[in-house]
């Protein structure tokens, strides 16, 4: 019983790490999202099969 | 109901100021004219191409996946809603197929090494969701662009993967969608999930027949990197042994 408990403690650990991890990794790079933008705003056709 | 409504919300863009950077948690093209996010696929490639890590899209599809698995595909993929409305009814007709779940990670596999080697966005070149959501509208919008061979290669794409939707529910999530093989892997760590009591279970099945993406065995309900965690099968349990539950 005790070591399903802690099995379970620790997933939530990794769970709540990667999540962190992840949230960082975002900001990090939150320069990204104007790069990001502009591949939304401007449409490439020929990525389409037109022009 | 959900499914229409984040498909009205990936169209936003249609007011120029709501097309943004951020990165839409499941395959909708940005070449849409009205797109109001990033597909992730369409923009790793491009970092890929352009010689950047792709840090800002995986911290998004990180999170995303962390929190809810795969849910996405089943709750707000315009794309998987296409697949739902033509799957097969009742199930009738429709082709057993063997589970080939590696299948998504070898298109994924390609369209990163395609995307580093060809430095061309390849993957997008054949995406069904593409032909439907961007190729189409485009023209419809902009009716005098020319056409030519690599809009047909879009069409075919589509019309094949609609045709095999007709006879394989959720066909292209199944087996070819890559971001799904993203998405899928985090289902083994992601918060929410599809929890099996064993003790109500009295093993009828029920629930796997519901299954749109093939599942086999109630141990994989909720972890499968092919569990879509739409919750049929929570709906079709005559016992309710099958519950969505918040991993704590």
């Amino acid at each position: 019983m005790q070591m399903r408990e802690a099995n379970l403690r620790l997933k939530l650990k990794v769970r709540v790490l990667l999540l962190i991890v992840f949230a960082v990794m975002v900001l990090l790079s939150i320069n990204d999202y104007w790069l990001i933008e502009t591949l939304v705003r401007y449409v490439c056709s020929s990525c389409v099969g037109l022009g | 109901m959900l499914q229409i409504g984040s498909f009205l919300v990936s169209n936003l863009g249609f007011i120029r100021i709501l097309k943004t950077g951020f990165v839409c948690p499941f395959l909708y093209c940005y070449g849409c004219p009205f797109a109001t996010f990033g597909c992730p696929i369409g923009i790793i490639q491009n970092f890929i191409i352009n010689g950047q890590f792709p840090l800002f899209t995986i911290g998004f599809l990180g999170v995303y996946g962390t929190l809810f698995g795969r849910a996405f595909c089943g709750w707000a993929c315009p794309f998987g809603a296409l697949h739902d409305m033509l799957s097969p009814t009742h199930r009738r007709g429709e082709i057993k197929t063997r589970n080939l779940w590696f299948f998504k990670y070898t298109v994924l596999f390609f369209t990163i090494a395609l995307a580093w080697f060809a430095l061309d966005t390849v993957f997008c070149k054949f995406c069904p969701s593409g032909s439907l959501f961007a190729s189409i509208p485009f023209l419809i919008l902009y009716p005098k662009t020319e056409v030519g061979a690599p809009f047909y290669i879009h069409m075919f794409t589509l019309v094949l993967t609609i045709v095999l939707a007709l006879v394989i529910s959720r066909f292209w999530c199944r087996y070819l969608c890559p971001l799904g093989a993203i998405a899928g892997a985090f289902n083994k760590v992601g918060i929410l999930t599809i929890d099996w009591n064993e003790a109500k279970c009295k093993k009828c099945k029920t629930c796997l027949d519901t299954c749109v993406m093939g599942i086999t065995e109630m141990e994989e309900v909720g972890s499968s990197t092919d569990c879509i965690l739409c919750g049929r099968c929570v709906e079709a349990c005559p016992e309710k042994a099958l519950s969505f539950k918040i991993k704590s």
